[in-house]
């Protein structure tokens, strides 16, 4: 059982950075490439309020949530305001998610930092499995977060603006939404959430420079396995990969995980090309 | 401008209006006007610029010369979504509601700039449901399964859950069975009688004019005709318009 508590928990993170992408896909139907570098600022973040400046567990939270919603701001100002189209923005969002990288490396160095976790490190047996405290909380917090987030969007007037933005954006302006603000609150609102999360995160990733590449990575093909625009299939997506993964780590060997990841992504695709819970886009003429 | 002090200033005046899509321009000079509880009824050949001015009106297309102003305020400027706060409607072409959405999901969109919490707003769909029976019956239902009537219905619903003032129409009666057509024309004059006013596309030109107070006629992106629609009906005034012998 430990490695299948190991793949949810590592699943959980990758659900997280697929959300992130997620909600900037319903609100702008583009990618921000630097999401995952917003979830490392905010692990790195953690690492110096616990460590380094030895913050209350709650101001350092704090600090995380303002301080990452903040980089989102600037990134949706600088990176994804000014130009239109996927394309263009995978260009400027790979930019900033260079520069995000390069600034951590200047900041904290090339060295992996042990994050502590911000409760109870305590591990116990369940199920026969081993687990510890921070895996069964970051698990716990995101299938929570996962659940309130569908509910939300589907019982909430904002959330019904967001998706019916995401349907269609002309009709959404004649219906008086300002899509301009609502998709600009989606896009902090991802920063927002990478920085809540970022301590849940934090004591299973450890803190390094390189962490968001490889997040980002997984969580991208979490997104396309669960459907893009899709809450729940990003996060039965991000559970599917970290369980694969692991499993595969214990049962095939260490250097066949992401090779398993992809050819899992591959099959999936083959069968249902929108991913498990995509869908198409149509349009009636 | 109109005068803010004429009793009889009409609710929206369009004057010189010119718009298109980026550098491609599809409406040159286009001037109208609609009073409250009047339907104008805006006709035109395929291409004539129809959808654009109304596209322009609602502030989708930008307007590159001309003027929209609403009870003689000037809205030329102001964003799509704004208009819709001031009392502009639009109901586009092909039904553009939210099809994956229900209709109560719909509707609710409808009213969101009205500034209600979802409790309250879900009382304000009672009317809604009182004109349009038919949707009532299948509020929780995906409007994208609805039959073409039944969009267009909710697509008219979901538009008046703002509570505009002035009421577009692109088309309403396009790719609809007859008797549909007649049902969706005698909505738009049941509407009329409740003193919105109407700016009315359409293809139907005979149930067009039925309900007409005002016809304005564009070519190629300009008005070439301008009438009360007594002056339009039983002469060849539109014939002469549609064929080109006014010019």
């Amino acid at each position: 059982m430990t490695p299948i508590w190991s793949g949810l928990s590592i699943g959980a993170v990758y659900a997280l950075i697929a959300i992130g992408y997620n909600v900037v896909f319903i609100a702008y139907t583009t990618f921000n490439f630097a999401h995952a570098q917003l979830m490392m600022f905010a692990i790195f973040v953690t690492y110096w309020g616990l460590v380094v400046a030895e913050l209350p567990v709650l101001l350092i939270f704090a600090i995380a949530a303002v301080g990452v919603g903040l980089i989102a701001l600037l990134e949706e100002f600088v990176a994804i305001r000014p130009v239109k189209g996927a394309h263009a923005h995978l260009v400027t969002t790979l930019g900033m998610a260079t520069l995000l990288d390069g600034t951590t490396r200047l900041i904290w160095g090339d060295q992996v930092l042990k994050v502590p976790a911000v409760g109870s490190d305590a591990t116990f047996t369940l199920l026969g499995g081993r687990i510890s405290v921070p895996e069964v909380v970051l698990v716990v917090s995101v299938v929570a977060i996962a659940v309130a987030m569908i509910v939300y969007s589907r019982r909430s007037l904002t959330g019904l603006a967001l998706l019916a933005m995401a349907e269609d954006r002309d009709a959404a302006l004649l219906r008086g939404i300002n899509v301009k603000r609502l998709a600009l609150g989606a896009f902090v609102f991802t920063g927002v959430l990478a920085g809540l999360t970022g301590p849940l995160v934090g004591p299973k990733t450890f803190a390094v420079s390189t962490l968001a590449a490889a997040l980002a990575l997984k969580g991208f093909v979490a997104l396309a396995i669960g459907g893009f625009g899709s809450l729940p299939g990003a996060l039965l997506g991000g559970f599917l990969v970290g369980l694969v993964e692991s499993l595969t780590g214990r049962w095939l060997g260490s250097q066949l995980p992401t090779i398993m990841v992809f050819v899992v992504l591959l099959l999936i695709l083959m069968l249902k090309p929108t991913g498990l819970f995509g869908t198409t886009r149509e349009r009636m003429v | 401008m109109s005068s803010p002090t004429t009793v009889a200033s009409p609710l929206l005046e369009v004057r010189g209006l010119a718009s298109g899509y980026g550098d491609i321009r599809a409406v040159w000079d286009a001037s109208l006007q609609v009073r409250a509880g009047e339907i104008t009824v805006l006709l035109g050949r395929n291409g004539a610029g129809k959808t654009t001015t109304l596209r322009a009106i609602a502030g989708l297309n930008r307007a590159d010369a001309g003027s929209v102003a609403l009870r003689a305020r000037d809205i030329t400027g102001m964003p799509p979504h704004q208009r819709v706060r001031a009392g502009i409607g639009l109901v586009q072409e092909g039904k553009r509601i939210f099809r994956r959405r229900t209709i109560e999901e719909n509707l609710l969109l409808g009213g969101y700039t009205r500034g209600l919490n979802k409790r309250k707003l879900l009382v304000e769909l009672d009317p809604i449901y009182e004109m349009f029976p038919a949707l009532a019956q299948r509020r929780h239902v995906a409007s994208g399964q609805l039959s073409g009537g039944q969009q267009q219905m909710l697509a008219i619903g979901q538009a008046l859950m703002a509570q505009p003032s002035l009421l577009m129409l692109d088309e309403p009666s396009g790719g609809l069975a007859p008797s549909v057509v007649a049902e969706v024309m005698a909505t738009v004059a049941a509407l009329k009688a409740t003193g919105i006013g109407i700016l009315l596309v359409e293809q139907a030109v005979a149930a067009a004019l039925e309900v007409a107070d005002r016809v304005t006629v564009l070519d190629v992106g300009r008005v070439i005709l301008d009438r009360p629609a007594t002056d339009v009906a039983g002469s060849d005034a539109l014939a002469d318009a549609y064929f080109g012998r006014l010019r």
